[in-house]
């Protein structure tokens, strides 16, 4: 695997403005993605997971009330574009998106193969024929009868509208792509199958993928990497490999201690209590009201994240100085 | 009560839905959603329904409780055939048996408190005559599943809960009768990892406290291990293997199963290094399905009979059922 860096995120903020208050969805989350990486976003709903997909991709609500911090892409900080530029050169030219239940958002009176060709009419200017016939290989590339691409979405079934949608996301040839929860209601076996596809084009078109996920078993079938954010902060950054077989975070190893296996013996255990607020979240570290591990310190100030290994950081006072 | 033990008895049960195709024809064709199912569950047992979306499970669980008229077959309860009561006999049915639905948040009304939504079943049964008595069955329930201070909770409204407090406001709607047989029909599914085994564990505790038969319906196999004696693996509208959950996940059977267990992950970085080998394709319609294998066109061991003749459940070990023509001793 190479180390080129292909996206650099730094001190990314994303806060919304509602009526109870400002909702602090994303705040200061730093992460690095090599080419060919995998990074999985892990955490409960609510916590923040797709909020930064969106962010990512500015694709975002109209009651924003800050959007700051540096998203940097092979050397250009993004952010710095206005939105014009940003829709022409970035979104999905280089970053694209798998949304969670894209397979129902296709449009029900155009054919598929046209739907999954939009991105290159609109961004490229090809011609529509050729177009066409772009997706017509490309999803046969994903396992699907090329006849497909004269079908409506009601006439596919659920894993086929999924790798459809999975099609457009990469017709533009992009470098990265974020998949938001991309077989969250599909069948077990149908999801073994799109998770096997992943994984081909992956190594095929030397993709790097964010995954979002909440479920730990599945982002450990693609994630190199693995970042966990709880209540809006990442609390938890590592190697795939360090991150399944020793957590550091209190929250990170209940969330995998929680996931319940056929491959052990291990009995499922759950962390008390819920997740907090964010219009109100607690003071200090966000997880200590839930925390078997807290102290004094804990709910006084908020921790850094502290380097504790090779890549591999950690935000509690567990790991902190002094201690 | 029948003198063995045996709450729930199931024979050869069918739930197929009518649809009619075309406007004047008369032709009728049927989903055969629930297709022959035979089992039987012992009282304070937990048997888990386990099939991929489509396969009849939520048809089953609702067949069972009598929301849905079964075409064939029978249903016994504590020994009495209900499969067609009617009236009064059906009221008491429906009070020996509580329903949990899959999604917490449309499942109350918005307008209702917790305590006006839980004390619904007792006014609607005539269950408790007083208020007093009602209020404190009310109080008694929410305990049972841990939502205290109870007084805290019972007069909030729904939208004020979070989705794993609901479904335990839920549990506590279904057992407020005191019946005999629940049915949770993907109690978890929309929560939480940590929720999920939160919700589940109070489940088993409220089972063997209170001796319940739980019909606990999912599609993740891996919950079934710690939650249930008994497992169903159900695909399109058959029964595919039956045993205790232990010999199910220990020693799949059916090729069915076996491809569930693998396409299944278990949280392992070793994972994102192998492809897993699973059966393409995807379950057949149920409208007139042919009659052979259903799992048969996915089936990576499939040979001429499978295509020709559905096979009969073999029992391939003592208490552990196949429908697979591999099994069929020679």
């Amino acid at each position: 695997m190479s180390s080129e860096t292909v996206l650099s995120v730094h001190d990314l903020k994303l806060y919304y403005r509602t009526r109870k208050g400002i909702v602090k969805a994303l705040d200061d989350v730093n992460f690095d993605l090599k080419k060919e990486d995998v990074l999985a976003v892990v955490g409960e709903s609510g916590c923040g997971k797709s909020t930064l997909a969106r962010a990512l991709v500015r694709v975002l609500p109209r009651n924003i009330h800050t959007y700051e911090g540096e998203i940097i892409l092979n050397g250009r900080n993004v952010m710095d574009l206005d939105e014009e530029t940003f829709r022409r050169e970035i979104r999905w030219r280089k970053i694209s998106i798998v949304f969670q239940g894209a397979m129902n958002s296709f449009n029900p009176v155009y054919r598929i193969g046209y739907q999954v060709a939009e991105p290159l009419i609109i961004h490229d200017h090809v011609e529509k024929k050729k177009a066409i016939e772009k997706a017509r290989q490309l999803m046969e590339l994903m396992g699907m009868p090329s006849a497909f691409a004269e079908r409506y979405p009601f006439e596919l079934s659920g894993g086929m509208k999924q790798r459809a949608a999975i099609a457009m996301a990469l017709i533009t040839n992009p470098e990265i792509v974020i998949l938001d929860e991309p077989t969250s209601a599909l069948d077990v076996l149908t999801q073994a199958n799109i998770i096997n596809l992943l994984k081909r084009i992956k190594n095929e078109f030397r993709l790097s993928y964010i995954f979002i996920t909440h479920d730990l078993g599945l982002a450990s079938e693609l994630a190199n990497r693995v970042a966990v954010i709880y209540a809006g902060k990442m609390v938890e950054l590592s190697s795939a490999d360090v991150f399944y077989t020793e957590p550091k975070h209190p929250y990170s190893k209940g969330l995998l201690l929680s996931v319940p296996t056929l491959r052990t013996d291990r009995k499922p255990e759950f962390i008390s209590g819920a997740p907090p607020s964010l219009i109100d979240p607690p003071s200090g570290c966000k997880f200590h009201p839930r925390c078997r591990f807290a102290w004094s310190k804990c709910s006084a100030e908020e921790p850094a994240m502290f380097k504790v290994g090779e890549d591999h950081f950690v935000r509690c006072w567990l790991y902190g100085d002094g201690r | 009560m029948s003198s063995d033990g045996k709450l729930l008895e199931l024979e050869d049960l069918k739930k197929w839905f009518e649809i009619r195709r075309g406007f004047l024809s008369s032709k009728v064709y049927y989903v055969k959603a629930v297709d022959g199912v035979t089992f039987s569950l012992d009282e304070g047992k937990a048997v888990s329904l386990v099939g991929e979306s489509g396969s009849g499970k939520t048809t089953l669980g609702k067949t069972i409780i009598r929301l849905y008229e079964p075409n064939g077959g029978r249903i016994l309860f504590q020994g009495k055939d209900v499969t067609h009561i009617k009236a009064n006999d059906l009221k008491w049915y429906r009070r020996m048996t509580g329903l949990v639905q899959q999604d917490p948040f449309g499942a109350f009304a918005s307008h209702f408190t917790i305590f006006r939504s839980l004390e619904e079943p007792l006014l609607i049964h005539n269950a408790v005559e007083s208020k007093e008595k009602r209020a404190e069955r009310v109080f008694k329930v929410l305990e049972e599943v841990r939502l205290t201070p109870v007084e805290d909770f019972a007069y909030k409204y729904p939208h004020m809960l979070s989705g794993g407090q609901l479904q335990r406001v839920a549990i506590a709607r279904a057992i407020i009768l005191e019946p005999k047989l629940i049915i949770a029909d993907e109690p978890v599914s929309m929560l939480d990892a940590s929720v999920r085994i939160e919700i589940l564990t109070l489940l088993r505790r409220l089972q063997e406290r209170l001796r319940l038969s739980v019909i606990y319906i999912t599609h993740d196999l891996a919950t079934t291990r710690f939650f249930s004696e008994w497992a169903l693996i159900m695909y399109a509208g058959h029964v595919m293997e039956k045993a205790s959950t232990q010999e199910v996940l220990r020693n799949p059977l059916h090729p069915y199963t076996k491809a569930l267990l693998t396409a299944t992950p278990d949280p392992n970085p070793e994972n994102r290094n192998r492809f897993k080998e699973v059966p393409p394709g995807e379950p057949p319609a149920l409208v007139n399905p042919p009659i052979c294998c259903r799992f048969s066109p996915r089936c990576p061991l499939a040979f001429d009979k499978c295509f020709k003749e559905e096979p009969p459940e073999f029992e391939a070990t003592s208490g552990h059922w196949v429908k697979c023509w591999l099994y069929e001793r020679s």
